[in-house]
Parts: C-alpha cells; structure tokens; sequence
C-alpha cells in the first residue's frame, strides 16, 4: 500500500476511535453517527482527487454555516453554544479526512482528533472510552509514525518507501509504551484535593423514572420494559454481604396522593425526626456504606433507611431536606460514604409505640376522593386489629397473599386506577402495592408515605460490590411509628423481583458482571482518582518497598485512606494464567518471526517449488547449487537465469553478503526468466501427459 | 507539542478531570517514546563514505556514504547522513538489523581546492518529527574540488601563432605545426605568414591557412600559482582546465606544470582527471615557486593570475583576458 495511502487511512482511524471515545461519554446522536459514516467512507475508500476541490467547498461552507450558528446561539439565543461547538470539531474532523491524499493536512488531523478526545473526557465516560483510548494510542502512534516517513520521503524525493506488516505490527506494540507512561504519569501526577475541582457528569444516559418529585399510576399500554443499567454500586467494609436482596435503597418519599399520581409537597416542616435517635431507639447494629455513582437524571442519594449520616466523596452538595430524602447538588457525580441503622426497631417497640401525634401528621393522612368501597375494605382489614403495627402488617400481608405482581401494564386509564387494581384487576406492579397500602393504612387514620428506590441488588464477585440495576427498582410504603419514627412496609409480593430475577438468569450474566466489574474499578480508580487514593497508593508502595514486598495487611483499608486496591487471590490466578499464555504466544511469534525466511530465501524456495511442480527437482532435495547443477545436467528451461538467482541467494544467505535492493531486483528477475521458460515449457506439452521422476527426480 | 502539553496539563489541574491526567500522559508518553526510538535509531550505526570525493566547484556533487545497522534485533528508520556544517544529507528510509545501505547525499562547494572532511552527522527526527537528534562520527577524509572546465578559451597557439595577450608573435618551434588542415577567414589574431595569398585575392577577403598540430608533441599548460589567492587566481585555474578539456576534445596529448607539481604528457578522460586533481590541489600564494616550462618555453602555453612575465612562451593567458 502506498504510504501516503496508508497514512491517511491510518489518521482517519485515529479520528474514529476518537469519535467512539467521544461517543462512550456522550453517547450517539445524528450528528456523531453522520461523522462516523464520513471517517468510515474516508477509511475505506476516498473520494477521488478530482472531488478535491468539492470537499474544499463544502467543507468552507459548511464551517461558515456553522460558525453562523455558533455566533447565534451564543449572542442572539443567548443558549448553550456547545453543542455547535462539538458539531463544528466533528465536521472539521470529517472534511480534513475526505480531502485528498496530496492535502498536507496531517497536523491538523491529528490535533482535531485529539480535541475530540479532550471533548470526550468532559463526559466522563465509561469503560469504552479506555478501549477508544488505547486503540487511540496505538493507531496515533502509527500514523505518526508513517507521516514521518511520509513527509521526510516526499522532502528527500525517495518515493518507493514501503512500510511492511512486521514495522506496522512492531510500532503498534511500541504504543504499549505510550499507554504506560500514561498510567504512571496518571498515578504520580500530583492531585489537588477533589472540593477544588469540578467534574462532568455521565451524560447520554437515559433518565430514571421514579425519583423525580412525581410518581404516576397511570401509565398502561403494554409491559414494563427491563432496565439492566447499572443505577450504582455499592461496597461494603465487609465484603460480600450475607442478605443482599433484602437491602431496600431508599430514595424519595412522596406524601400527596391525587388517585393517579403521588407528589411532594412543597415547603414541608421538618418531619423525618432526628437521625440520630433512629440508631439509639431501633438499636441493632450499624451498617456503613460507599455508594458510586446514582441512577441518571435523579438528584437524590439512596442509601438503606433509616440513613443516619452521609458523607460526600465526590465534589457534590449534599442537603437532607425535611422529609428526610437527601438531595445533591452539583454537576460530578455523587459518591459517598454513608451509615445506616438496623433495618427494622425490635417488635415489641413497634407494637408498644405511642405518643401525641406530630403536627404534620394531617399531610400524610391525606386521601384522594375514594368510594366507600375502599373505605369498607379499609375498615375490614383493620378489624380485630389492636396496633398501629399489626394493622399495617394485616394489610402488608392481605396484598402479599391476595394479590398477584405482573409485569404488564393496564390496557387503559380506566383499568390503571387504583380501585381498578384493587376489586377487579388484582395484579399489578409494586406503585400499585405501596400506594394501595398508603391509601388503605390512610384510610384507617395511620400517617404512611409511598417510596421509591431499589430493592436488593446483585452481588459482584469480580469486583466485589453490590450492583444495583434498573430492575431492582421498588416502591414500598413508609408508615410512622410515634417515638421510632418511619418504619418501612412493603407489600409486593415476592414476585416483584421479576425483572432482577429474569436478568440475573440470563446467560450472558457473568459476561455483564465482568464487564460491569471493569466498569467499576475505571470509574473507581480512573474517574474517580483523587488525592485520598493517591495518598493511599503511595502508602501501599512506600510500605512494600520498607516490608520486603509483604505489605501490611491491614493497608487498604475500606475508607479508602489506607492503601491502594489488591487484588484478591482467586482472581489473580485467572490474570497469571492469561499473561502466561499472553507472553507464550508473544515468545512463539518471536521464534517464528526469526524462522520467517528473508527475502532472497523466499524467492530460492519459490523457484524450487516451480521446478519441483514442473517435474525437474524434488522438493528438498539437495543443496541450492546440487539444484542448479541439476537443472544445468537436465537441461531445464531457463536454468541459466535460474543458476544466477540461486548464486545470488547463495551470496546473500551463506555469504553474509548484503544483496540490497538491486539484489533483491536482480534475484526477483532472474526468478522471473526461468518462470516464463516454465510456463513455456509446459503450454508446449502435449495434454494428458505427465512427467514422472525417478529416483533423481529427472524427467522420463 | 511541549506547548500543547502544558495546556493540557494546567487543564487536568484546573477542572481534576482525571481523563485529561491520561491524555496528558499519553502525550508525554508520545515524548518520551520518541526520545527513546530516536536514540535507538542512532545507536550501532556504522557510517563510512564510499570512495574519494571528488567534485566540480559550483556543481552539485553526489557523496556516498555506506551505512550498516549493528544492531542484533532493532531495525534503524529514517536516518539521514551528511558532512558536519554542511546542509546536504542522504536519507536512508529503513535499514534492517544487521544490513546496510548506501545513500548519496548532495553537496556544493563553490570554490575549488581540498576541503578537509572531518566528521560525518548522523541523524534522525524518527519516529514522530518530534525532535531531531544527531551523532558525530570521527571520519577524517578531504573532498578534491576541481576547477571548472566550462569557461570560455580560445584555443592555445604555442606553435609561433601571435598571442592575443601580448599582441606579438613568436617564432614557434621547427616542426610544431602539424599538416594543412582547411581555409578559413580570417580572424584578428592569426598569424599574417598563414595568409593564403591566391584565395585572398579570388575571394576578396583575407583567408587564412589552417593546421593540425603536431599530435605528437604535448600542450604543455604551465599555471603560474606566483600570485595572491582570489578572483583572479580562482579565474587562471578555471583557465587551466578549460584548456585541458578543449585539449582532450580535439584529442592531443596535454600536460600541466606548476611550480610545485607536475602532470605528465598524457591524453584521455583520465589524464584530464589527473590535471584537474592537480589544479584542485594547486596553492596561489605570492612566495610559490615560480613555473618552469618542462619543454621549450615557445611550445608550452603559460597560464597567470597577474600581469608581467610571459617573454618566450609559445601562448600566454592572463586570468580576465582568456576569452576569445
């Protein structure tokens, strides 16, 4: 391939993975998916040159157009110019790679592939964006590479440069270099504490329903579709948890209901007691926490209730409003060390709890017009029952048992309200439940809330953490116990995990866990890289080099101000073996790359293959002059050209001669002469007939 | 790039984004790659130049320099190979490990003489035209620069014919004049004893006889190097070998004389090499030897830098005056 063919299709390779790098952050839109297709044309194959002067045009006037835009969005719309900014850098990227070859627009291919790159990191993209980056690294240091030898061929007129697959193959292995002085100087470069900085948040990401400040019954028409995006992570101090799916993440609490939607009421008192006096009263142990990351587009921090304290790791604003919800502010994405309570107060405090009811109990006894239909079967289901508690448990229960979780939505508004689910449909999913028994407990004059967050969970052994999806996501009710405060209830029957459940199954599942596990340590180790970790590294290297290599256990600690990561030891013999079989099959290609015969044996093996079908040699037979000798005593065609070729091998593979390039030519038409006397020789005789050789391989 | 780095790097500080700490490595990375692969590609090279190095003064010349890559497994990527404070360099696109190559790099010298050669630069801004990095080799070696032979002369007349410098003729030596050739105009200069009487007189206008040399006798060029360095000097040398190569033109036997050196009687290509190695070596200095005419003054042809001198030499050019 010509190199200045070879190096624009390496560069426009160099803007496509920029591009998919770009991508993995800020996900695919028209405008990406136009350019993709562009640098997929442009890698493939270019416009012609006489097209050269159209793409100059367009290219002009499209950048005119768009700086048109630019400046009205930003001066007239006074709206956010980004966008056009990204588009411009796209379209740019795009016109420089469909210019001609001779365009000596290299420089600029690069540096607008590196301000994609730049673009992309504002997104803080996932664990694409490292393949982008490696596969960017390895394809810049290439067409580097060749557009140096491009440029310094054209500059010293040598216009036969030829670059082969051992160079290409060799230059990429040597980006592995580049990779690695980009980790090392990621982790020693000096880090400013993270409340200084500012960072982007995931974007692309489809919102989460369920945790704004609405939440509605009414949706019908066809199923609820799975969700197994990862809404975040969450490790623990112990490791693996004994009872991950009874952990119910708490996110927002909802206290109107209009019959079809439940809401918040703006400007509440403070209602959700002091936090402290959750752990002192409901005892039990404490349970602490570190939570990654947040489902996207929700402002709010989930954490198991009652959450007694949280603590900010990422450069994020935390307010705990009066219901008790904790919202963030802030553009990175939240991360945080929280605490949280036993789960549930002893029995007997629930069932013996009393008090004056708080001033804003009203709120939450509110009720939407109901028949007397609801309020009948309210009044039935407390009957007989003494406590707070076990009316609520009585309901708990009548909806658990009585009542079936399905996937599918209601086929109309009419079958989506409540009384609908209640008398005629008996089924639905876990809004229905926990708003039928807020209404019901209502009902009954005791103060419940509805809320949302995710139930469960699935355990990562790769990466050991708690990885809450989109399908965990629950509702589930919060009633008030006076003296212990909110207690949480949840009437879904067990079915509700229907959709964790059918993900968890799947067969690609290890596959997913895998890759999420990745997914966590980048966001962990290389989003989320802060001062704290590069401390503890540091730490965690200072002490293998005092400790011999032994290191001290107790290093990495979970609060992550004790040491760097360590990899488990069941884990490690999976990435021994495969660095074994990596540098196996490394030294394996070494060894056959020095077996590989040079150029001048190519061509001798070449023309002992031609003889040896023309019937005038045996193939491997004899030394390369007891060969020519051979085709001399037998009179073969050409087998003068073909003793000239083999002296020349002879003096370039025995002689240590250095043949060159007129060598190389010389050896490739002296191979060529006793190629056309063969092919001569054999239109000449007649059909049918074949040569058989005897012992010496001479022709009968 | 260092630039662009900087930027990066206040960028990475100011907003924490710790993407922008892996760009920014990955493009000190590129640096540091660079610096090493080019300092690998310098390393074990073998540089040697091809043969002497001759050349013509104001003409570009073609050095070879054979180069070998010592190296057991790394090949060598564009190096490229020249004389130390020269601008000329040969580039060598890729050499194999263990193989060698030979490039040409061209070079101009404008005035003729022997130019030391001392170092050979090796160099390369492989693999990314990031920075450029160079090895001196210690290669001792004299580039011969030859005078040119492309100045205009009239032909030599040693044989008695009157000299145009001097507006005199000489009286030649029996048997220098070779047999009748043609007739011919005349022209300012010839000789009046050449004048053919009968054809003047039927023609209308003076035409002159014409002879071939006497081939095997020798055109003795006789340079007088008494003379201060320069123009002039630079102009008699030129003189010299444009004599030289008209000579070997009309194929006669020539020699050179100065008055440190001699070229014997010889005639061919490589006896006009011989006289040029020689004028490329010969030093004008006022306290040089005077020439000593080899052969009877009246049949060598004195070349000078200055006036004065030149009484019994057959022809005489003076640097300015040698055109016709």
């Amino acid at each position: 391939m010509r190199l200045a063919l070879l190096h624009r299709r390496l560069a426009a390779g160099m803007a496509l993975t920029a591009l998919a790098g770009f991508t993995a952050g800020a996900g695919v839109s028209a405008v990406t998916a136009l350019a993709g297709l562009a640098l997929v044309v442009a890698l493939a194959r270019l416009p012609p040159p006489e097209a050269g002067p159209w793409v100059e045009r367009a290219v002009r006037a499209g950048a005119l157009l768009l700086c048109a835009r630019m400046v009205y969005v930003a001066f007239v719309a006074r709206g956010d110019f980004m966008p056009d900014v990204l588009a411009m850098l796209l379209f740019l990227l795009v016109g420089e790679s469909l210019r001609p070859l001779d365009a000596r627009n290299d420089m600029r291919l690069y540096a607008l592939s590196l301000a994609l790159m730049i673009a992309a990191t504002a997104y803080s993209p996932g664990l694409g964006f490292a393949a982008a980056f490696v596969a960017f690294v390895a394809l810049s240091t290439l067409a580097l590479m060749t557009g140096h030898l491009r440029r310094e061929s054209e500059r010293f007129r040598v216009p036969a440069v030829r670059v082969g697959r051992g160079f290409l193959g060799a230059t990429a292995a040597l980006s592995g270099v580049t990779v690695l002085c980009s980790a090392a100087l990621f982790v020693v470069f000096p880090r400013l504490p993270r409340s200084w900085n500012v960072q982007g948040r995931p974007g692309g990401a489809a919102v989460m329903a369920g945790f704004g400040d609405e939440v509605s019954l009414g949706e019908h028409g066809t199923r609820i579709s799975p969700n197994p995006e990862v809404a975040f992570r969450v490790e623990f101090p112990e490791g693996e948890v004994p009872d991950p799916a009874e952990l119910r993440w708490r996110g927002r609490s909802f206290d109107r209901f209009d019959g079809v939607r439940w809401s918040r009421t703006p400007g509440q008192a403070y209602v959700a007691g002091s936090w402290a006096r959750y752990a002192e009263r409901w005892g039990g142990p404490l349970r602490s926490y570190r939570v990654y990351g947040g489902p996207a587009g929700a402002r709010v921090l989930f954490g198991l209730h009652p959450l007694l304290r949280v603590q900010p790791r990422s450069a994020v604003r935390i307010l705990r409003d009066p219901t008790g919800d904790v919202r963030f502010f802030g553009s990175d994405a939240p991360s945080y060390d929280a605490l949280s309570a036993a789960p549930l107060p002893p029995e007997e405090a629930l069932r013996a709890a009393a008090g004056e009811p708080p001033a804003w109990e009203a709120r939450y006894l509110q009720l939407p017009p109901l028949s007397a239909r609801v309020l009948r079967l309210a009044d039935s289901l407390a009957a007989g029952e003494p406590t707070r508690l076990d009316r609520a448990r009585a309901v708990e229960r009548w909806l658990r048992s009585e009542f079936r979780y399905t996937l599918e939505l209601p086929r109309d508004a009419d079958e989506a309200r409540l009384e609908s689910f209640l008398f005629r449909r008996r089924a639905g999913h876990c809004e229905y439940f926990s708003t039928a028994m807020a209404v019901l407990l209502r009902a009954q004059g005791i103060p419940a809330r509805n809320v949302t967050g995710f139930l469960g969970g699935e355990w990562n052994s790769f990466g050991r953490y708690l990885a809450v999806t989109g399908n965990d996501a629950h509702s589930w009710v919060e009633v008030w116990f006076p003296g212990l405060g909110w207690v949480p209830f949840d009437p879904t029957p067990p079915g509700g995990r229907a959709l964790a459940t059918e993900a968890e199954d799947g067969w690609s599942r290890p596959a997913f866990l895998w890759l999420d596990g990745l997914q966590h340590r980048w966001y962990k180790w290389v989003i989320g890289y802060d001062m704290d970790k590069q401390v503890a590294v540091f730490r965690r290297v200072g002490d293998w080099f005092e400790r011999g290599g032994g290191g001290r256990d107790a290093a990495w600690r979970w609060d992550g101000r004790g040491g760097g990561p360590r990899l488990p030891p069941r884990e490690a013999l999976p990435w021994a073996v495969g660095a074994a079989v990596l540098a196996w099959l490394l030294v394996r290609g070494g060894r056959r790359r020095r077996r590989t015969p040079g150029a001048e044996s190519r061509a001798y093996l070449a023309l002992r293959r031609a003889y040896a079908r023309a019937g005038y040699a045996e193939e491997g037979a004899g030394g390369p002059l007891d060969f020519a000798a051979g085709l001399r005593a037998r009179g073969a065609p050409g087998a003068e050209a073909a003793a000239r070729a083999v002296d020349l091998y002879v003096r370039a593979r025995f002689g240590g001669q250095a043949i060159g390039e007129d060598g190389r030519a010389a050896l490739a038409g002296a191979l060529a002469e006793p190629r056309a006397a063969l092919r001569v020789a054999r239109r000449a005789r007649p059909p049918g007939r074949k040569r058989a050789l005897t012992s010496t391989g001479r022709p009968q | 790039m260092t630039g662009g780095s900087l930027v990066l790097g206040l960028a990475a500080i100011g907003t924490g984004n710790n993407l922008l700490f892996l760009l920014l490595g990955a493009v000190l990375g590129f640096i540091a790659l660079s610096g090493w692969m080019s300092e690998q590609t310098l390393r074990a090279l073998e540089v040697r130049r091809r043969g002497p190095v001759a050349a013509t003064a104001g003409e570009p010349a073609r050095v070879a320099y054979e180069v070998r890559n010592g190296k057991r497994r790394l090949p060598s990527f564009a190096v490229e190979v020249g004389e130390a404070g020269s601008a000329g360099r040969a580039w060598i696109p890729a050499l194999a490990a263990g193989e060698g190559a030979t490039a040409r790099a061209e070079q101009t010298w404008e005035r003729r003489g022997v130019y030391p050669l001392a170092t050979v630069v090796l160099a390369t801004s492989f693999p990314f035209g990031l920075f450029r990095k160079e090895r001196d080799v210690e290669l001792p070696g004299e580039a011969v620069v030859r005078p040119r032979t492309d100045l205009p002369v009239r032909e030599p007349r040693p044989a008695g014919r009157r000299s145009l410098a001097t507006d005199r003729a000489h009286a030649g030596a029996v048997g220098g004049r070779g047999d009748f050739r043609a007739l011919r105009p005349y022209r300012p200069g010839d000789d009046p004893r050449d004048v053919h009487w009968p054809t003047t007189a039927r023609v209308g206008e003076p035409t002159v006889r014409e002879f071939e040399r006497d081939r095997s006798r020798a055109l003795w060029l006789c340079l007088e190097l008494r003379a201060p360095e320069g123009e002039a000097a630079e102009t008699a040398a030129g003189t010299v070998a444009a004599l030289a190569a008209a000579a070997l033109r009309r194929g006669e036997v020539f020699a050179l004389a100065t008055g440190e050196a001699r070229v014997p009687p010889g005639v061919g290509p490589a006896q006009l090499e011989r006289v040029l190695d020689a004028l490329a070596r010969a030093r004008f200095r006022p306290d040089a030897p005077r020439v000593v005419p080899p052969a009877p003054p009246a049949e060598c042809v004195l070349v000078s830098a200055g006036p004065g001198g030149g009484a019994g030499w057959g022809d005489v050019f003076r640097a300015g005056e040698a055109a016709p």
